[in-house]
């Protein structure tokens, strides 16, 4: 139970901490909010100034509990001086009978079961991977470091900062409690817009259709940020809707600081900035009023919010936006067929055999693509009858404005933030059909209720199944519940009492890094994780190792530098070169230490190729394009007559020609047909793999039964070197000797 | 002056924090030969266009490197290769059966022998694409030392006109783990 009270009490301080700071802008900005409508509205706001302030102290690493105290405290007891505490603005107007019953039912019951799972021990795969992995990273670290090995540490983390002022005090579940409470601040938000624009009883059918969603209800009581990010754009096209009304310039300021921290919470949410100033430039311009001082006030509270995010990446990554743009900012850290790689992977989920699938995948199954919204809104289309009325042509804009970043991931929850638009359209487009809209609220609660949901959803869908009281209150230990629930705890446990501290672990899949202090490296998420996964498969793919030799024979000369290009176009290919040796005479050249290398692309890993490993090789990373490069400087002219590329068989397009420049520095070919050879096969690819992984800092392999080379790694665990020290639901963690 | 002093001191201090990532690099540290040091010539394994194959080749192959890839081999075609020691290897070839040599010969047994020990004994009862691999007793190797592999057919084309004896089109052959 003590532990149900700091769960308890991280959440609530942070929320109290929040609508503290939330009062405090809404109140300078004179925003006219009524009762009902202000917890909701200042709850977002302030939250997007805590994730600022977490930020800051994060960047200077003073992430302590106590420090998280002293601001909160000192934040509320400056609220509580200016009497922030009290409740302003006139009562709500109520409901209608029947709808103050059926809002009362549909959020005591949905919420309950979300509030529980909230509270109870975290379990959901990104949550408990990255998103509080990086958070328990964080209040370990006490703030930022520069992360190069995962990716997602690139990502803006807004939301997740939030989560990291809670964890602080409550750990895992008070993060997700914190999203929970944008999941309760959005429907709020909803109902209080609609009422104030002369539609409530559509603004609470729309809420109750947004809140009794599956996906929304998992997601939102999970330590993710779908929800948070929906509930961030629909206040700030809440407040700009008041601003259209109102005129009130400072509104502005939450308006601004909401765009940007939509950014700051997710990337896909960057569209909130240019909607922000499209919707008041459009007001101001055509009520021919003076818009260039609003719009640049938008603009540079927008940018306050997002320059901390961007000016980090920049630093740690020379690139703003990592791990996207890549090609337009180079970096180490993300290769650029990840990249493409990824989006792609993105856009078409494993599974999905059609696009035409997505409908009764995203509202009906759940399964393929990670949730589904309910099966009313297979009945979305009838939304397209609200294009009659003001607010519903606003909402249709809106809910396709903020939509169109599903096109690059069309996972369930990717329409969780373009939901609420749909769902108030959807109502109000009924409004007129008496009983309907009331019947469409009843059908979706019912259908989304876990005892009937469980029987017409796909087994596997994403969705909350069941109430977890016992957990929640921890009368059952997390330990205990999380050991028998959740494998990625387990296999966590398990990494933190086999690998030392400051042990990294090389896996193929993310696991519960919220649960060790431990890093893990995943294959896939980041550049150096890349290569350390392409060693390891070096000695199980046949075309990995070095076994084709080609060779460039030219008549003796004097070169400064000599450069491998490679001049085929348009191929998926990826060029490699695992070893470029030089030779004159017979004898090759020694790598001697004034030698300069460089690569086009991939410059950053071009020692790979000149390292005399038969299991690393430099590669581009890249689809082919002519006029990537390889280049060596020895430093001083030197006699040159043949030049070997040592090579893989994976890159049947790649197409070569040497270059050489003399001392002036002239380049000029030294020849087009390289002769090919076979190579042998070097023997003992497994021990040098191991060797190579630990000389990279990688000591601890973790390997799912189901992984590409599982069973090479248990049978040959002795060739490879690697001693297994303990197995968990399918997972072998090895050390690498 | 103070006011715009600021920003430009932050700005400076923020590029100055700039990670400096070089894209030229000095050869790095350089991973010594694993297995076995200072191989010389002889290897563990033979592809026969390689450069060393002559160095491999005891009898009944061909000094002739046809179409930059194979060699026809005799009889008793016979390789030598320096192996380490206690090690787990598999004996590899990849050889094709000629289909003119085929009909004349009909189905051919091949026995492999490591050191003298026979490995296996393999009928071939077609013509083709062939591949043989098995592992080899490790203690049947020679650490560090010269070990012998041989194919031994039991018959083979003998042309008519030049009495050239055709056994097997090899592509590469040795020891792999």
């Amino acid at each position: 139970m003590p532990q149900a009270f700091y769960v308890l009490f991280g959440a609530a301080f942070t929320v109290a901490v929040s609508v503290a700071l939330g009062r405090l802008i809404l109140r300078h900005a004179g925003a006219p909010l009524d009762r009902m409508e202000e917890p909701a509205v200042a709850f977002v706001t302030g939250s997007a100034c805590l994730s600022a302030i977490v930020f800051a102290l994060a960047a200077v690493r003073v992430v302590y509990k106590g420090v998280f105290l002293a601001v909160g405290v000192a934040i509320l007891l400056a609220a509580w001086r200016r009497r922030l505490h009290r409740r302003i603005g006139a009562p709500a107007v109520p409901l209608p009978r029947f709808w103050r019953v059926l809002c009362w039912l549909v959020f005591a019951v949905f919420g309950s079961l979300c509030f529980l799972h909230a509270m109870a021990p975290e379990m959901s795969p990104d949550g408990s991977a990255y998103h509080l992995g990086l958070v328990s990273r964080y209040y370990r670290e006490h703030g930022f470091r520069i992360i190069t090995t995962n990716m997602y540490a690139n990502l803006s983390q807004g939301v997740e900062l939030l989560f990291l002022f809670a964890y602080a005090f409550g750990r895992h579940s008070s993060a997700a409690l914190v999203h929970f409470a944008f999941l309760a601040a959005l429907p709020v938000a909803m109902m209080g817009y609609a009422r104030r624009f002369g539609f409530p009883v559509a603004g609470a059918a729309g809420a109750l259709l947004v809140f009794a969603s599956p996906v929304v209800g998992i997601d939102g009581s999970s330590a993710y940020n779908d929800v948070a990010v929906s509930a961030i754009l629909f206040v700030l096209y809440y407040l700009l809707q008041i601003w259209d009304r109102s005129r009130l310039p400072g509104l502005l300021v939450p308006i601004g600081l909401l765009a940007g921290f939509a950014y700051a919470a997710k990337y896909t949410a960057f569209l909130a900035v240019p909607y922000a100033l499209g919707f008041v430039g459009w007001k101001l311009i055509r009520g021919r009023q003076r818009w260039f001082g609003p719009l640049v006030r938008v603009a540079l509270l927008a940018g306050l919010m997002m320059a901390p995010w961007m000016t980090k990446n920049w630093i740690a990554l020379r690139n703003p936006v990592s791990p996207f743009f890549n090609q337009t900012f180079p970096n180490p850290f993300v290769h650029v067929s990840f990249e493409q790689e990824y989006g792609q992977h993105m856009r078409n989920y494993p599974g999905l055999k059609s696009r035409w699938e997505i409908p009764l995948e995203v509202t009906t199954r759940g399964n393929v693509l990670c949730g589904l919204l309910g099966p009313v809104f297979l009945l979305s289309p009838v939304a397209l009858l609200a294009l009659r009325f003001p607010h519903g042509r606003r909402l249709l804009l809106a809910g396709l404005f903020f939509g169109i970043t599903y096109l690059a991931n069309i996972g369930t929850r990717f329409l969780i933030p373009p939901l609420p638009y749909l769902a108030l359209a959807m109502a109000l487009s009924l409004s007129n059909a008496r009983g309907m809209t009331g019947l469409l609220v009843l059908v979706h609660a019912i259908s989304a209720w876990p005892p009937v949901l469980s029987r017409y959803c796909d087994q596997y869908a994403w969705r909350l199944d069941r109430y977890f009281m016992r957990q929640a209150l921890r009368l059952e230990t997390e330990d205990g519940f999380l050991q028998r629930r959740w494998p990625p705890y387990a296999v966590a446990r398990m990494i933190e009492k086999h690998v030392a501290p400051g042990g990294k672990v090389l896996t193929y899949n993310q696991t519960g890094e919220a649960y060790t202090s431990r890093e893990v490296l995943v294959v896939y998420q980041a550049a150096s994780n890349g290569v350390l996964g392409e060693i390891l498969w070096m000695p199980l793919i046949a075309e990995y190792p070095p076994t084709r030799r080609l060779e460039f024979r030219f008549p003796a000369q004097e070169l400064r530098k000599v450069r491998a290009v490679q001049t085929a176009a348009g191929a998926p290919d990826h060029w490699s070169i695992a070893e470029f040796r030089v030779f004159d005479g017979g004898r090759e050249l020694p790598r001697e230490a004034g030698w300069r290398l460089t690569a086009q692309p991939n410059p950053w890993e071009v020692q790979l190729a000149f390292d005399n490993s038969p299991v690393t090789r430099w590669k581009c990373w890249h689809p082919l394009q002519a006029g990537m490069f390889v280049e060596v400087d020895f430093g001083a002219p030197a006699r040159v007559d043949r030049v070997a590329l040592d090579s893989s068989r994976d890159q049947y397009k790649t197409r070569l020609r040497l270059e050489g420049a003399d001392a002036s520095g002239a380049w000029r070919t030294l020849a087009t047909d390289p002769v090919e050879t076979e190579l042998a096969r070097p023997l003992g690819l497994r021990r040098a793999t191991a060797l190579e992984l630990k000389f990279r800092g990688a000591s601890y392999l973790l390997v799912h039964e189901s992984d590409f080379g599982a069973e090479d790694y248990r049978a040959r665990s002795e060739e490879w070197g690697f001693t297994e020290l303990g197995e968990s639901w399918g997972f072998r963690l090895y050390r690498i000797d | 002056m103070r006011s715009s002093l600021l920003p430009t001191l932050a700005l400076c201090l923020a590029i100055c924090a700039c990670t400096s990532i070089p894209n030229i690099y000095a050869p790095p540290v350089q991973r010594k030969p694993f297995e076995i040091h200072d191989t010389g010539p002889v290897r563990h394994f033979l592809a026969m266009n390689d450069p060393a194959a002559a160095a491999h080749l005891v009898a009944d192959v061909s000094q002739t490197l046809e179409a930059g890839s194979w060699r026809w081999t005799g009889q008793r075609p016979t390789f030598r290769f320096r192996l380490p020691a206690g090690k787990k290897l598999r004996f590899v070839m990849d050889f094709t059966i000629a289909e003119m040599t085929f009909q004349k010969t009909g189905p051919v047994t091949i026995t492999f022998l490591v050191n003298g020990r026979q490995l296996d004994r393999v009928r071939y009862d077609s013509h083709g694409e062939k591949h043989f691999e098995k592992p080899v007793d490790p203690d049947w190797i020679r650490g560090g030392e010269e070990n012998r592999a041989t194919a031994e057919l039991d018959k083979i084309w003998v042309a008519p006109d030049d009495g050239a004896k055709l056994g097997l089109i090899l592509t590469r052959v040795g020891f792999l783990d």
